[in-house]
This record gives C-alpha cells, sequence and structure tokens, in this order.
C-alpha cells in the first residue's frame, strides 16, 4: 500500500463526534460564492482544488480550518495558474489583518 | 469591496494609506467578529481578483443569492412529494436532479443519488475525504459531516457513531454507509413515519430534519 493522502482519513481511529452546530461566517459564504465564480468562469475546477489541498503538508492541514484549506487551496490554485501574485497576495492579507478592517480592501 | 459596498462618508477612498495599521475601524458598526488570516486572505484575493478585472463584486453577490436558496427544506420538499406522489418518487430515484427541477430546485452537482431507507435497510452517508455533500440542494453541510471523527469512523464503526446520534437499530436491519465523491452526491429518502396519513405535503416536510437527509437522523411523528 501507497502512503495515504492526508485527506484520506476513512477508517482511521478517532474520538467522539462534534456535535456542537456552528454556523457558517459571512465571509465563509462569500468566499465559497467566489469560488462557485471562478468554477463558472472555467479558471479552476474542483478537482484541480483537491489536488491542491491534498498537496498541502501535514500540518498545513490539521492546523487550517475547513473553510480555510479551501482559501489557502483557492489561492494556491490561482498563484500556480499565473492569475495571481503570491507575493502581493501576501502582502495583502497582512496589511488586511494588521489594519484589522474588512472595509479598505484596495 | 464593489462600489455599492461602500458607504463611506469622504468621496475618495483611496487616500488611506491601506498598508498603515491604524486603529480599530470596523466596517459595521457592533462587528465585533474578529479578522483572521484566512479571512484577511480571502479579502486580498478578492479584492485582487476584482482590480485584475478577473471577477466583479456582483457576480460574487449574485453566486451568494443562488446559494442562499439552497437548505435541508428543499430535500424535505423532494421527499415529502415522494412520499405522497409514487410516480414522482420513482422519477426521483432515476434521476434525481431531473425530479428537483420539476419542483424548482436547481441542483447543480454532476450527479445526485437518492438512497431510500426501507425496515430492513438504513443508509448513512459520509464523504471521508473531506466534505461532498448536495450543497445545491440542502445548503453547506453540518460541521458534525465535515468533521475528521464523524469522515474517519463512519465507515469502520457505524453503528456506534449512530448510537452518538441517538440512533439505535436492531441487528437484522442493515446499515449500510455510502461514501461520496466529486462526482456523485448523495440524498437519503428517510422513511415515513406512522400516523402521518392525513397530513398535506407542506407538513409532512416540516418534519423532516436536515440529518435524516442524510441518515444521521430518523423523521419523528408529529407531536
Amino acid at each position: 500500500m501507497s502512503e495515504r493522502l492526508i485527506s484520506d482519513v476513512g477508517g482511521l481511529p478517532s474520538g467522539p463526534v462534534p456535535r456542537e452546530e456552528v454556523p457558517q461566517l459571512y465571509w465563509e459564504k462569500a468566499m465559497i460564492a467566489m469560488f462557485n465564480v471562478l468554477i463558472a468562469k472555467g479558471l479552476v475546477n474542483l478537482d484541480e482544488f483537491r489536488r491542491a489541498v491534498e498537496q498541502m503538508t501535514p500540518d498545513h492541514y490539521a492546523g487550517a480550518s475547513f473553510y480555510g484549506r479551501r482559501v489557502d487551496g483557492v489561492a494556491a490554485l490561482l498563484v500556480e495558474k499565473g492569475i495571481l501574485d503570491g507575493v502581493e497576495l501576501e502582502r495583502r492579507a497582512l496589511a488586511i489583518l494588521t489594519a484589522g478592517t474588512r472595509d479598505h480592501v484596495a | 469591496m464593489t462600489a455599492h459596498d461602500h458607504d463611506h462618508d469622504h468621496d475618495d477612498a483611496h487616500d488611506h494609506d491601506h498598508d498603515h495599521p491604524h486603529g480599530p475601524h470596523p466596517t459595521r458598526e457592533d462587528d465585533d467578529l474578529e479578522l483572521t488570516y484566512s479571512e484577511a486572505r480571502y479579502l486580498a484575493m478578492r479584492g485582487m481578483l476584482i482590480k485584475q478585472g478577473i471577477l466583479t463584486g456582483d457576480e460574487i453577490m449574485r453566486r451568494l443569492a443562488v446559494n442562499d436558496l439552497a437548505s435541508p427544506h428543499q430535500g424535505a420538499r423532494m421527499v415529502a412529494r415522494a412520499w405522497v406522489d409514487p410516480a414522482f418518487k420513482a422519477r426521483m430515484m432515476a434521476d434525481a436532479k431531473s425530479a428537483a427541477r420539476e419542483l424548482d430546485i436547481a441542483v447543480t452537482e454532476a450527479k445526485l443519488t437518492v438512497i431510500e431507507n426501507t425496515p430492513q435497510t438504513h443508509n448513512l452517508v459520509v464523504c471521508t475525504l473531506c466534505s461532498c455533500y448536495p450543497r445545491s440542494l440542502l445548503g453547506e453541510p453540518p460541521a458534525w459531516y465535515v468533521s475528521k471523527a464523524y469522515r474517519s469512523r463512519a465507515v469502520r464503526e457505524p453503528r456506534k457513531v449512530l448510537g452518538e446520534f441517538g440512533l439505535a437499530f436492531p441487528g437484522d436491519v442493515e446499515v449500510r454507509v455510502h461514501d461520496s465523491n466529486a462526482d456523485l452526491r448523495y440524498m437519503i429518502m428517510p422513511l415515513r413515519p406512522e400516523g402521518t396519513e392525513g397530513l398535506s405535503e407542506e407538513a409532512l416536510a416540516a418534519l423532516i430534519p436536515r440529518d435524516a437527509l442524510v441518515g444521521a437522523a430518523l423523521v419523528d411523528r408529529p407531536a
């Protein structure tokens, strides 16, 4: 048997299923909608996205939230395809985080 | 942000130094949800895509509105119709996407298969690899569905997992687990509870909880 993909957890031991309801945040909904628009425009597809997530390091995969992995997977694809400049993306993300505002996203 | 999202009280939104850390500047009043790195990354990505003309804020908002139409109630409507209309049920079992269109529900996933619970067989849906779920029909999956614990254990010890959801089946009831993937999503048609013969289709749909549509709950008779 080859090594498992990081996402391939079927049958592994694990604890109780967490039953708390975790409502989607607005940005998570909007990010999914943006992902859908990118797919509709043919710029990314689901299989590529799966591959991008599966290429994450185990630490990255385990440390990211469900929607965090989506953001990171889409970002990795857009940078890989030359659609976005990865350095500029990180610069802007850090600037937004530092500013702590959702408003000024120039 | 698209132009219509702005409600600045000044004309030139570009006179800020965006890279300069400044004090709290919430977008909306009382918006006290802390900005995370993931959200900041999303905002940066969106800003660049819009600036580069790859998509528009309006396109995202329109898609958001479409996505918001999906909800467990849409799946419940299909099940309730199938309970009262055997011909619809036959069409739904043969081609669930076409059957959904009869109820003005647009299912956009590649393939949707409906599996019927019977007194002899209970069915449970999982996506061990990630989170495949009929989103265009039911909306985003519940947090438990995408949890690593559920994804790991549902295929190995489904009866124990179902027990955590309060469901226990006698040994002569078979439990089948269906592992979804990007090309094939499942919805479960739960058993219609006894004592609901006089109920309208609408009232029947209202009985069906979200989790019953993936096999993690039963439909109780009305109180």
